[in-house]
C-alpha cells in the first residue's frame, strides 16, 4: 500500500461549545504517532471520527487509502483499537467475550491471541468485572493484536495505569512496530510515554492542530532556554514560544536555538525540552 | 449474527433462572384470566428478556464496541430481532416445566396447560411489543427509551390478555394453517392476511430501527 495509512483532511465536527476546526494530519505506514493534547482538546473526538462512531460535518478521512465511511467494514477489519474506557461485557469472562467477537474478524489468529493472554497472565475463568484497569487494557490489547491489524488506534490506553504496566504496554508497541506489522495512533496526555516510543507527534489544542511532525524535527525546531531574568530582552521576543519567569530567572521555549542563545550573549543555557514542555508552552501561547 | 444472540443469552444467564420465578409468580397473579393466562405470561416474561437485553448493552456501553468492530449495523439490529423467538422459546420451555411441576406439587393455583395457539399468540405478542419498542431503543438507547419501554410493557400485558378473546374457541383454520404453511389457499385469506400484516409490521420496525441506529453517534 502506497501513501499514508491514515489521512485526515480538513476534518470538521461541530458540537455545542466545541468545534474540531478543519484538522489535517497523516500517518505513514510503520510508525507510531503520538496524538497529544490537554483534556477536552479534541483527541477522543478525532479518534471517534476515524472509527466512524461520530459523523463528519466536513472533510475527509482515509484509512489504508480508503474512505473510512464508504469502506467502513473493510477498514475496520484491518484496525485494532484500545480505548480508555472498557466496553467489553463485564459479566462475561474473556473466553466468552472472545468467542463472541472473534468470528467478526476474518483474519482472527487464535494462536496469537492465546500467546498474548498467556503473556499477560489474564485469567480465563474470571469475569471481566473482576479485572483491574491494567488487566482490562491488556485484554483489549490482546484482542487488538490478534487479527493482523495494520493500524492500531489507541485512545489514552495508559491513563490510570501504574508505571510497570505502562512500560509493558510501550514495550509491546515497540515490538509490534519493529516487526513492521503495524502503525499506531496513540493519543495521550501522558507525554512521557510518547517521548519514549513515538516517531511522529501531533498536537491538538481546542480543536485545532498546532503541529504534526516527526519527533526529530520537533526537537530540532524547539529548545528550552534558561537564564537570569535580565537576559530577557525584546530582541529575543520573536523566537519565544512561551516564557515562565520567577524570582530566580526565566525559562522559555524557543525556536532557532542558536540565534536565541547568541541574543543572550551566550549566558543562557540550552536544554532539550520534553514533549510535555513543548505541549505546555505551545498551548499556553495559544491561550494567550 | 448468531454470536450476537449467543452474547445476549450469556449475559442473561441469571434471567434464565429468574424466568422460573417470574413464570411461577405470574401464574399465581394471572390465574383468573382463563385462556389469556398463558399468552400474558409468555408475552410479559418474553418482553422482559427483550428489555433486559437493551439494559445490558447500556450498562457496558457496548455500542462503542460493536460499532468499532467490523460488524455491519444490520447485524447488530437484526440480532436483537432474531433473539426474540429464542427468548420466547425459553419462556415456553420454562412454562412447560413449571406448570406441570406446580400440578405435581398440588399448588393451589390454576395454570392453563401449554398449547400451540397460546404459544404462538404469545410469540406474536412479544414480536409486536418488541417491534414497537425497538425503533425507539435503537434511536435513543436504553436509558432514554425506558419510559417508552414501560408504556409498551403494560400495553403488552393488557393487550395480550385480550388476544384470546378474539378467538374464544379454537378456530377450525388453525390446524390446517400450521400444516400447510406457507401455502395461502382461498378460504384462508384472513389468517394469511394477518400473517402478512405481522411480517410487514416486524419488517417496518426492523428497517426503522436500522435507519435510526445508523444515525446515532456514540
Amino acid at each position: 500500500m502506497m501513501g499514508p495509512i491514515l489521512k485526515l483532511e480538513n476534518v470538521v465536527k461541530n458540537f455545542t461549545g466545541f468545534k474540531l476546526n478543519g484538522i489535517s494530519f497523516s500517518l505513514e505506514p510503520g510508525y507510531i504517532m503520538g496524538f497529544i493534547g490537554a483534556n477536552g482538546s479534541g483527541k477522543t473526538t478525532t479518534i471517534k471520527l476515524i472509527m466512524n462512531l461520530l459523523r463528519l460535518d466536513a472533510g475527509e478521512i482515509k484509512v489504508f487509502g480508503l474512505d473510512s465511511r464508504k469502506n467502513e467494514q473493510e477498514v475496520k477489519q484491518r484496525i485494532g483499537f484500545v480505548y480508555d474506557d472498557n466496553h467489553f461485557y463485564e459479566e462475561l469472562t474473556i473466553v466468552q467475550m472472545t468467542k463472541v467477537l472473534a468470528p467478526f474478524y476474518r483474519n482472527w489468529d487464535w494462536s496469537s491471541y492465546n500467546q498474548y493472554v498467556q503473556r499477560f497472565s489474564l485469567p480465563a475463568a474470571k469475569k471481566i468485572k473482576t479485572f483491574s484497569r491494567g488487566m482490562k487494557m491488556k485484554y483489549a490489547l490482546a484482542v487488538a493484536l490478534s487479527h493482523k491489524a495494520e493500524l492500531l488506534i489507541m485512545d489514552e490506553p495508559t491513563s490510570g495505569l501504574d508505571p510497570i504496566v505502562r512500560s509493558e504496554l510501550l514495550d509491546i508497541l515497540s515490538e509490534v512496530i519493529q516487526d513492521e506489522r503495524c502503525s499506531v495512533l496513540f493519543s495521550s496526555h501522558i507525554t512521557s510515554d510518547l517521548d519514549r516510543v513515538a516517531d511522529y507527534v501531533t498536537l491538538i489544542h481546542n480543536g485545532n492542530i498546532l503541529f504534526s511532525t516527526s519527533k526529530e524535527d520537533l526537537f530540532e525546531r524547539y529548545s528550552l532556554i534558561k537564564g537570569e531574568r535580565s537576559l530577557l530582552n525584546s530582541n529575543l521576543q520573536p523566537y519565544l514560544v512561551g516564557v515562565r519567569e520567577n524570582q530566580f530567572g526565566f525559562e522559555a521555549l524557543v525556536t532557532d536555538k542558536e540565534h536565541a542563545l547568541r541574543l543572550t550573549g551566550g549566558k543562557a543555557v540550552l536544554e532539550r525540552p520534553t514533549l510535555e514542555d513543548i505541549m505546555l508552552y505551545c498551548t499556553k501561547e495559544q491561550a494567550v | 449474527m448468531g454470536y450476537l444472540v449467543l452474547k445476549d443469552l450469556l449475559l442473561q444467564k441469571k434471567m434464565l433462572l429468574l424466568a422460573f420465578l417470574y413464570v411461577f409468580m405470574f401464574t399465581f397473579a394471572f390465574q383468573g384470566m382463563g385462556e389469556a393466562q398463558l399468552v400474558t405470561i409468555i408475552s410479559a416474561v418474553g418482553y422482559t428478556f427483550v428489555m433486559l437485553g437493551g439494559a445490558w448493552e447500556e450498562k457496558n456501553t457496548s455500542d462503542v464496541l460493536w460499532n468499532s468492530l467490523a460488524v455491519p449495523k444490520w447485524k447488530i439490529v437484526g440480532a436483537k430481532y432474531l433473539a426474540i423467538p429464542v427468548y420466547v422459546a425459553i419462556v415456553i420451555l420454562v412454562y412447560g416445566i413449571v406448570s406441570p411441576f406446580m400440578s405435581l406439587l398440588r399448588v393451589p393455583v390454576r395454570a392453563m396447560p401449554l398449547d400451540l395457539v397460546g404459544a404462538v399468540l404469545g410469540m406474536v405478542a412479544v414480536f409486536i411489543a418488541a417491534s414497537v419498542y425497538y425503533p425507539v431503543y435503537f434511536a435513543l438507547g436504553y436509558a432514554k427509551s425506558r419510559y417508552w419501554h414501560f408504556i409498551v410493557f403494560f400495553g403488552v400485558m393488557i393487550s395480550a390478555s385480550m388476544l384470546p378473546t378474539l378467538f374464544p374457541n379454537k378456530p377450525e383454520w388453525i390446524d390446517p394453517l400450521f400444516e400447510r404453511l406457507p401455502e395461502l389457499a382461498r378460504g384462508e385469506a384472513v389468517p394469511a392476511a394477518l400473517g402478512v400484516v405481522f411480517v410487514i409490521l416486524v419488517g417496518v420496525s426492523f428497517f426503522a430501527s436500522l435507519r435510526l441506529y445508523g444515525r446515532r453517534e456514540f
